[in-house]
């Protein structure tokens, strides 16, 4: 096996694009036309007066500007439907939070109406630690008060969206599901997260990546209320699964955790609170039995 | 002269006038702007040259723009429409290089 005798090909033959793209940049018509026109007897360039010249320089003039306003991120559509959306939410929003208010202002007036009315006799007694219960009423007691946030740096900026590293240090629907159900677990009487009571038929859940409770978006940070036994509760709490659990996202994950245990706390009345499918009976004698005590779970 | 003239001109007109180009235009913005700089920079070193021509200068332009244009469209239907962008601004940068270092040639003979 021979290899042929070197010929006169250039070294570099193999990488005629690169040679070709760097040694000859120019288009090769001007030099064509520059010949054709002196076989003709002309001058070798044209005049720079030309009406032609005059429209293309324009022409490229205004693709440049009209690129560069276009460009410039501020005027893009896209930009400003996000910033309508971004003011539609807000305006929404400002209309739920108004709505609320003024439903657990009228709840409140509801309640005191009751009682001037019904006076107190056992049913009323009976009906009010119903609704103590499940939420029905703001309550404030005893407690503590955690609060948890996304790691420094893991998504505490906007900007930093996906990256696998970024979303270690986030706290997740399933970490304030779980210390949650640990809070009741070690006797939470009253439970409210950001404001939001947390009841029977509470859902905490993930919408894409905004931690969502009873379908209104959290912001961070994540601030859980609960109130119970001063003596044993926070103790219970904390050699708990759930104080195992924040411990271990602290160390792990980063996530900040802040426990504060407060004397005299208030959890909000839970707004909305009705049955969609379930009607009541006739109770009218059937008390319900003193040990069942509602279990929210909130999964 | 007049060519600068009529370059700011057109600059000028498509600032003020802040034209909305439509969405599906806009990925091509970017690559008429740079096929539009080759054009100008192989235009003004072919006037150093000497052999300058307004019918090739208003042709290799519009050409450009089009073959570019082109690539870029073809790209986004096959699904590659990033990385053939990238091929036409490489090819169009190597370009207005070489021509910005002959143009420098020729000013300031270095």
């Amino acid at each position: 096996m021979t290899r042929p005798a070197p010929t006169d090909r250039r070294p570099d033959a193999s990488m005629t694009l690169l040679t070709s793209m760097l040694q000859r940049p120019l288009d090769p018509g001007y030099a064509a036309a520059a010949d054709r026109r002196e076989a003709q007897g002309k001058p070798r360039a044209t005049s720079l007066r030309s009406p032609l010249l005059v429209v293309a320089t324009v022409l490229i003039g205004l693709v440049v500007g009209v690129a560069s306003y276009n460009l410039t991120t501020a005027n893009k559509p896209r930009s400003q439907a996000r910033a309508d959306l971004i003011g539609q939410i807000e305006d929404r929003r400002a209309e739920v939070d108004q709505l609320t208010t003024q439903a657990s202002t009228l709840q409140g007036q509801l309640t005191a109406l009751e009682t001037e009315q019904l006076g107190s006799d056992a049913l009323t007694t009976r009906t009010r630690e119903v609704a103590s219960q499940v939420g029905a009423v703001p309550l404030h007691g005893p407690g503590f008060v955690l609060t948890l946030d996304d790691a420094p740096g893991a998504g505490a900026d906007d900007s930093a969206e996906g990256g696998g590293q970024a979303d270690q240090g986030r706290v997740l629907a399933k970490d304030l599901r779980f210390v949650t159900n640990a809070l009741w677990e070690s006797g939470a009487e009253a439970v409210s997260i950001n404001g939001e009571r947390l009841t029977a038929t509470s859902a905490i859940r993930f919408a894409g990546s905004a931690l969502v409770v009873d379908f209104r978006p959290l912001t961070r940070p994540y601030v859980i209320t609960a109130l119970g036994d001063p003596k044993r509760f926070p103790a219970a709490f904390a050699d708990g699964p759930g104080g195992t659990y924040l411990s271990t996202l602290r160390s792990t994950f980063g996530i900040r955790v802040d426990t504060d245990v407060s004397g005299d706390l208030t959890v909000p009345a839970a707004v909305g609170l009705t049955t969609r499918y379930a009607r009541s009976g006739d109770t009218g004698n059937a008390t319900p039995s003193p040990g069942s005590t509602p279990s929210p779970s909130a999964s | 002269m007049i060519p600068a003239i009529g370059l700011s001109l057109g600059i000028i007109i498509g600032l003020l006038l802040q034209p909305a180009v439509p969405v599906w235009l806009q990925p091509y913005l970017p690559i008429a702007v740079i096929a539009a700089l080759d054009a100008v920079f192989g235009a003004v070193r072919a006037i150093l040259d000497g052999i300058f021509d307004d019918k090739v200068f208003v042709v290799s332009f519009l050409s450009n723009v089009v073959v570019a244009a082109f690539i870029v469209f073809l790209g986004d239907k096959l699904g590659v429409g990033s990385q053939l962008s990238t091929g036409v601004v490489v090819v169009l940068g190597v370009r207005i290089f070489s021509n910005v270092a002959a143009i420098r040639r020729h000013l300031f003979d270095a």
